[in-house]
Parts: structure tokens; sequence; C-alpha cells
């Protein structure tokens, strides 16, 4: 890489001071934690077999309720950018809610709902459909939490585009349909990348929500993050083992998604779909 | 084809606009901004909907009338099938496509095969000479780029009306007149609605044009005559205020096109054969802008330093031609005095009031009253001869005409008897005092010529002095290194200088001032002409050029320009208009010694019949505007050629030519442009339109009477 000869403007010296003790703060945990791991043992400690099945699981859960966070998010975000009708601040409110509620709340709210006893859960077990500690728990309960980022991202994608394309798509004879698959989702396919990134990483991290509404059954609903906090209280070197795992996990599927959705090839792939 | 219908009345807006465009036609919607302009635009494609209003496609497809608002019925046809296509100052095209996914997307729309749709991008692609862009990703597109791919998206939509929103406003300067040639050939037979602030657009590429102001239709009719006389507040203020590109135009680079222009209406993609054909202006543009730079500076002629006093007197034998500065007030009422308009009997109207066929007055004939004298009192019962223009004498109130009295001449002695047969209504067949113009009217306003009706009116109101309006100072530079003064001896490959005289000799006809200036191809000698110049306080209102103006390795007009540009001293446009003779053209403002404003400086091409020809289309009749030369305009009218001609239909050929006896156009020398002896033999100028590449003998054509 050619090195980058531009001046940049200054900043405050304040600021800059400030900036590295925030990101320190980040950054120190994470490091000194590493250094108190059992790297010796590392191996052995993640490949037991309830390290595994829950690595497994939570991948697993991970990417179907990233899937379905999309599905359901961007007609959502599309809807909340693209209609006007009273009462619009207050839905996009209520579906951003589970950003800022606790996640035990959400886990309760979600038990509530489709636990046995609940409307919705009710209505399935009389179809024979049980939902409540199985791993469609864990999706659900996945996709409550994660729904917002994506939804958050793309509706800003959104809105910053402005419907200029739309229009001139509208005008050249395309109908709603047409226009919705070959315009609008091309466009912001880079928001909706780093939206469902987001909300992938919002899922492997779950907790509080999975416990509660999921529980916590080794195989079914034990996700990674439920297994660190189970052997934290009997073995914290396999706890410490894990969180570096997950953080490895986390630090790959980043990486991954980022080279993929940010290069050339991948949106040269999107500009030659049409004609 | 379909025409489009357009009637809004909407309260929020406060627009009430109704306009229609012919099938075929495009119409150019002009005003200031908040205007309404492009209320009627989102009209039209249906992106609003007013409190009242009405969009109907005229005569769709054989079908009758299509509608696709009604307000009073509740139609709102949607966006996508209106057939109506909304180009506007942004390209919005689909950034993720490639430049030929996005000119293909109306086609597919349109349920078009994909290959099909791709021939038709490529069609048009090559029709905007954009045909090595197809592969590019839109997003990497400059902006003139993606405007010309917006262009071409739009059309390959085969819409059914166009509609333009200031679609090159946001298109960097230098792009502007390549664009604004692409979507004019688009144009051609398409039904279309621009709506533009640049005065220049809709003369390039509209039929017609409606001047919208508040809201309100101001101004409408073909777009040469509504930009050539405009009447509304709006357009009459433009020329200080036209767009980004100024009124001298945007600058236009010499040589081929990086990029070339095809037809679009014949889809061959084949490149034409001159590079610079694109550029060419046309003629009623570069016409307008040539006024609109030159007309400020000659309004200034009547300003209280330029104007002068003159007595009505020297006016009358005063060669030059002179226009009025200040309006002229009548010091004298005209009549003076009640006088007869007939030859006949001055008498009071009351005597003759019983008057008959069968019952005659008669009344005693007084003394005759000749012109120039006042002559005594009418006494009751009498009747005095009077001539015409013979003062009313007091007393008398009526004149009964000769041939209505018994008997019907003159020749009664004072004392006679004469009688009348009718009564007469007091004030017959007379003039009275002040009847033409009383004292303190005004009989000439400002900025009439004084021609001789004009003199006389000044001289029967009592008006002997007058303040004109001064003479337009031009300076005439001859350029060339070759150039040498009439009567001075020719050196090898020398010329003597044609050029200065003709047109020297044509801008005093039109009552200029004249100072004339050679100048060899020296670029500091020729800005040393205009930045230093050494007469006395004789600065220049308007600079004419000939020569160095062409694409030629040594254009010195050119080259100072230029230079005098880059130091912030001139503002300069060179380019090719579309005409034959006078292709090559300069327009410019410039720093002139130390005055503090811009002269306008009019650069022709130098070869003879070009100047004398392009000053007859782009000055003269300015100048005779401002010098009160009249007519101001030469006698035009349409004859039948005597011979066949042809022409390039890529220009507006001007042919010199006479009147046969038999009233026909024959034509005087060839199209080239050196034949000045021919010229000077040509009584009429001959004009073959752009579009035109050949008539017959016997097919009418337009001329201009010179001679």
């Amino acid at each position: 890489m050619r090195p980058d000869r531009t001046v940049a403007p200054r900043l405050p010296w304040w600021l800059v001071a400030v900036a590295v003790v925030g990101i320190a703060f980040v950054v120190a945990p994470v490091v000194v934690m590493a250094t108190r791991g059992d790297w010796a043992h590392f191996w052995s400690l993640v490949t037991s077999d309830s390290s595994l099945d829950a690595l497994r699981l939570s991948l697993f859960t991970s990417v179907v309720s990233t899937a379905v966070c999309v599905v359901v998010g961007v007609p959502v975000a599309v809807v909340l950018a693209r209609t006007r009708f009273p009462g619009l601040s207050v839905v996009r409110a209520l579906v951003l809610l589970p950003l800022v509620l606790p996640p035990v709340v959400c886990g309760l709210a979600l038990l509530y709902a489709f636990g046995r006893r609940g409307p919705f859960g009710h209505t399935l077990e009389d179809a024979g459909i049980s939902i409540a500690f199985t791993t469609t728990a864990v999706v659900i309960s996945h996709v409550f939490v994660s729904l917002p980022f994506l939804v958050l991202t793309l509706e800003g994608a959104l809105k910053v585009r402005g419907t200029g394309p739309e229009l001139a798509a509208a005008s050249l004879g395309a109908g709603p349909g047409r226009t919705f698959w070959l315009v609008t989702l091309p466009a912001v396919a880079p928001a909706l990348g780093g939206g469902a990134l987001l909300a992938f990483a919002r899922s492997l991290g779950e907790f509080g929500a999975t416990l509660t509404f999921a529980g916590s059954l080794q195989g079914v609903t034990r996700t990674l993050p439920l297994e660190i906090y189970l052997q934290r209280e009997t073995d914290p070197d396999a706890a410490v083992a894990l969180s570096m795992l997950l953080v490895i996990v986390a630090v790959l599927v980043v990486a991954l998604v980022h080279s993929a959705g940010g290069t050339r090839s991948f949106r040269r792939g999107l500009a030659g779909s049409v004609a | 084809m379909t025409g489009l219908h357009v009637a809004v009345d909407d309260d929020a807006r406060d627009v009430r606009v109704e306009v229609a465009v012919a099938p075929g036609r495009t119409l150019a919607v002009v005003g200031p901004n908040g205007a309404g302009k492009s209320t009627l635009l989102s009209v039209v494609a249906g992106l609003y909907v007013p409190t009242s209003g009405r969009v109907v496609l005229t005569g769709a497809r054989g079908e009758g009338d299509r509608v696709l608002t009604d307000t009073a019925a509740g139609t709102l046809v949607p966006p996508a099938r209106r057939g109506v296509v909304l180009l506007g100052q942004r390209p919005e095209l689909f950034e993720h496509l490639t430049v030929r996914a996005n000119v293909a997307f109306g086609p597919r729309a349109a349920g078009l095969r994909r290959a099909d749709a791709r021939d038709v991008a490529s069609r048009w692609l090559d029709a905007v000479g954009a045909q090595g862009l197809a592969r590019r990703r839109a997003q990497a597109l400059s902006g003139g780029q993606a405007q010309r791919v917006a262009i071409a998206r739009a059309f390959a939509a085969e819409p059914q009306v166009v509609l333009l929103d200031e679609p090159l406003a946001a298109v960097d300067v230098p792009s502007v007149p390549h664009l604004r040639e692409v979507l004019r050939r688009a144009l051609a037979g398409v039904t279309a609605l621009v709506v533009t602030h640049d005065v220049a657009d809709a003369l390039a590429l509209a039929d017609d044009v409606v001047v919208v102001d508040r809201g309100r239709v101001v101004e409408h009719g073909p777009a040469a005559e509504v930009l050539d006389a405009p009447r509304s507040a709006f357009l009459r203020q433009l020329p200080a205020a036209t767009g980004r590109a100024g009124i001298l135009g945007s600058v236009s680079t010499p040589g081929p096109d990086p990029i070339g222009h095809t037809d679009p209406t014949t889809h061959t993609g084949e490149r034409e054969a001159e590079g610079a054909e694109h550029a060419r202006r046309g003629v009623e543009e570069h016409a307008w802008r040539v006024a609109a730079a030159v007309r400020p500076a000659l309004a200034t002629l009547v300003a209280p330093h330029r104007a002068t006093e003159l007595a009505v007197a020297d006016a009358v034998v005063d060669p030059r031609p002179r226009a009025l500065a200040a309006a002229a007030v009548a010091t004298l009422a005209t009549p003076g005095f009640d006088n007869a308009q007939m030859d006949g009997y001055a008498v009071r109207a009351a005597d003759l009031a019983g008057a008959s066929a069968t019952a005659p007055v008669a009344l005693v004939v007084a003394d005759p009253i000749p012109a120039g004298h006042t002559g005594a009192p009418l006494a009751a019962g009498t009747a005095a001869p009077i001539m015409t223009g013979a003062p009313v004498p007091d007393g008398a109130d009526a004149v009964v005409r000769i041939e209505d009295a018994l008997p019907p001449r003159f020749g009664q002695d004072a004392g006679d008897r004469v009688a009348f047969s009718a009564p007469v209504d007091a004030g017959t067949f007379v003039r009275r005092a002040g009847s033409d113009a009383s004292a303190g009217d005004v009989v000439l306003a400002a900025g009439a010529p004084l021609g001789p009706a004009q003199l006389g009116a000044l001289v029967a109101s009592g008006i002997d002095r007058v303040r004109v309006a001064g003479a337009p100072r031009v300076l005439l530079v001859s350029t060339g290194s070759e150039v040498r003064g009439s009567g001075e001896a020719l050196g090898p490959g020398q010329v003597h200088d044609a050029n200065g005289a003709s047109l020297a000799a044509a801008l005093r006809v039109v009552g200029a001032d004249v100072r004339m200036r050679t100048v060899a191809d020296d670029v500091a000698a020729f800005r040393s002409l205009l930045t230093t110049p050494d007469d006395g306080g004789w600065t220049p209102d308007l600079v004419v050029t000939t020569g160095g103006v062409s694409a030629g390795a040594y254009e010195v007009v050119r080259l100072a320009l230029g230079a005098l540009a880059d130091d912030g001293l001139a503002d300069a446009w060179f380019g090719h208009v579309a005409m034959q003779p006078g292709g090559p053209q300069g327009l410019a403002t410039v720093a002139v010694g130390h005055g503090e404003g811009r002269v306008p400086l009019v650069a022709f091409p130098g070869n003879p019949v070009s100047a004398l020809v392009s000053f007859e289309l782009f000055l003269r009749p300015l100048l005779a505007d401002a010098t009160g030369l009249r007519p101001a305009r030469r006698g035009r009218g349409r004859a039948p050629l005597a011979e066949g001609v042809d022409s390039p239909p890529a220009v507006h050929q001007v042919r010199r030519g006479a009147l046969d006896d038999a009233g026909r156009v024959v034509l005087v020398g060839g199209p080239g442009s050196h034949l000045l002896a021919r010229y000077a033999e040509a009584t009429v100028l001959v004009h073959v339109p752009v579009g035109v590449a050949h008539l017959d003998a016997g097919d009418e054509i337009e001329y201009e009477e010179i001679g």
C-alpha cells in the first residue's frame, strides 16, 4: 500500500487522550483474560463433549436466527423507512424495544407469549408443537433480541439513500415488485450485510433471554455463553478457554463477512445480475 | 403519436397553469424558481396530486384520449403505467448496475427479452455517444457521463411523453453543449416538456415556450419568437441573470469530441465526419447571446453622459440616424388655433338651425379669411369664406363645405347672399386648438428614431432642441500580419483590408462612430490595443474583430482573449455556429483600458463575405435598434428560386442573390465565402435553413433585401 501523504485535519489532544483510554478499556480486559487462560490444556478443554455441543448449537442457532432476521427484518425496515402512517414513530420504538430491554425481561416476555400457557404457545401446543425449552426456543429468543440491530442498520441506509432511484424505476415502467428486487434491495445490500453481521454477533452472545425462555439443556438449548456461565462455577479454566473460543469465532466471522461483503467482486456480481 | 394536455389548479402551491403539447413537439417551461414549473412536471409524472387537475394523453395510439390524472373523477394512473418518463437534474442511475443494465431497465420492465433489451440499450448508448461506457458500473461515471446515460435510459424506455426537469443544470459546464446537442437530437419527434431556467436550453431544445411566473402562465408562443421579443418581466431581466454558463455560453473546446455523437434516429452508430459538428451553436442561439452581451452596452447610449443635445434644424440635415435619448415634450399646442378642416364658409351653427332643402337659410357673405391671418369676428347672420388651415374667426363655430353651399363655389363678393339647405352642428370641420397635442404633451417617447415624420412632429410642436442618444463607439480591429490598409502598396502574400473597409462602412450606415485598427498576428499587440488605448478618452462601447477565431494554429483573437480570460480580464466563448459562411465565431466581454466595466467583443471570421454576413445576422439589428436607423430589420420576403440550390443540411446557409424581372431569386456567386466582389452585386441575402439539403428551381425561399 502506498503511504497516505494527505494531511488530515488536526484533533484536540484531550480528545485523542480520552479515545486511547476508551480503546484500552475495551481491549484490556480481553487481553488480561487471555493471559489468565490455561493455554496448555486449551485444546482438550474446548473439545470436551459439552463444549463441542455448545459450540455446534451456538453456530447453528445463530445462523438460523440471522436468516430469520433477514427474511423478517428487511420488510420491517422498508416499511419503517418508506411508508408514512400515523403512529409510525411509536411502532418504530416498539420494534426496537428489545435493544433496551434487559435480556431476562425479553426471555420472560417470550415465555409468557410462547410458553405452554401463553396464548401462542397454547395454540401451538394444540397443534402438537412444543416450543419452550427446545432449540426452536433458542432461535426465537435470538431473533427477538437480534432483529432490531438489522432493522436499525437497514432503515438508516434506506433513509440516507432517498427514493430517487425508486422514482426513476417507476418512471421507466417498473412496478413496485420489480423496483424492490432490482433497485432497492441490491442498492442496500452492503447495509443488509452489515445488519446481518450485527444480528449474528448479537445471537452468538445471547445469554439472558435464552436462559430464561429456553433453559440450559446440553445439546438442545445450552449455547456457548450458557456453557461458559455453567463452567465458571466448577472449572474457571474451561470457562476462560471457552470464552477465548467465542472471541476467536466472533473475530473469524467478522473478518469473513467483511472480506466477502466489502470486496468489489461481490458488488460486481450484483452489478451484472440484471442484463 | 401522443400529445399532452395538462391543467393544474393547486391551492397548496398556488399554481394555476394549463398547457398543451402537440404530438412530437417539445414545450419548454421557463420561469424563476418557485414559479410552479416543477409542480407541473410532478403532476404529469403522477408524483403530485393537485387540488384540482387533469393530465390527458391526447389521441394516444389512435385510441382517443387517455386520462392519467383527473381529480374530479378520482383517476390517478400510477407512475409506472403512465408512459411518462421523468429525467431530472440528477441522473439517479442504479449505481449497483452496469451502464448497459441501466439503459436496458426500461425495455426489460416493458417485457422485452434480455437480448432484445440489450440491443435497445446498445442502440441508445450509441445515440448518446456512451457506447464505450456500456460495461462500466454506473457508480464509476463522471457527472456528465452519468447524465448522458440517464438520457439514453429515459429514451430507451420509449415513453409517450418525456419530462425533462432542468436536465443540464447539474452537469459540469464543459459538458453542457455536448449534452444539449444529445438531447436536441433525442427529442426530435418526441412529445416532451422541458423545465429550464436557461434560455439557451429552451432555444436549442424546444419548439414552443411558456413562461411561468408565480404559478401563472405569463407568456407563450414559438420558442424563437418569445425569446427574441420577450414581454414578461422574467425574460426581460434574463440577460443580466442568465444561468451558470453566462450569456456568452459555456466555453467549447475545438477539435474532435472525445466520445463522439451519432444521430439517435438512424441508429447506425456511425461517427460524424466532422468532429466539431456536435459543438455547433444554432444561429438563433448565437444571435440571442450576442444580443444579450451587446444590448446592455448600447443601453448606456441614452445615459446623461453619452446623450447629446441637438438642434432639430441640424437633425433635419444630419446624415446619421438618430434616436431620442429623452422624451420630446411639446412647447406649443398643435394646432395652435382653431382652424378650418375644409374649404367652405365659417358660420354660426345657430344661424342655420332651421335650414332645410325646402327652406334654405340665406346668409350675408363676409370678407374671406385667408390662411396665415386672423379674420374679423364673424357677425350673426353672416358667413365668411375660409380656406383649409385658416383660423376660424371668433363667433364662428362650424365650417360648411363649399360643395354644401348654394352656390357651391367661391367667387361671391362680400355682401352677396349664400344659402344653406341643411343645419350644421357646432364644431363641424373645425380643428380645435391643441387637438393634436397640448403644450406639455409627450410628442415622441425616449428611444424614438428621428425619421421624417418624427422630425416634422417635433417642428410642429415647437420643439427646437432634443436630446439624442450618443452614437455607439465601435472599435473595429482587423487582424492578420498580411493585412494592409487601402492604398498601401502590397508586399508578397499581403492583402488589402477589405474586411475593415466593408465592416466600417456597414457600421457607419447604421450610425456607429467607428475607429479602425489593424493588428498583426501578435497576441501582445492585440492585448495592448485593448488594454492601453491611446484614444484620448474614447472608449469603445463595442469591439468588433475580424479574423483569428477559427481553430487554426495561430488565431490571435482567440489566443489573446484566452490569455485575458486567464488573467480575469475577459470572459470568452469561441466555437462554431451552424451557418455558412461564417461558421467560426467568438463572443466575449473584455476589460478595455482603465474602464470599470466590461465591453462586449464580437469576433467575426476573417474572410470578408463571412464577416459581412455575420454582421447582417448578429449585429446590424441590434445597432439599428439603438441608433434609430429605420427600418431596423431588413425587408424580408419569399420568392421562387430561379435555379436549384444545394446546402449542407447541418448548417444555415446564407447565399447572396438578386431578384430577376420575373421576381425569382437568382443566386450570385457560389457558396464559397471569399467572393466579396460578387456580394457587391447582390441585392438580397438568401436563407437556406438548417435541415435543407437541396431546393429545386421554383421552390420558394426566404430572402432579405440588402440593396
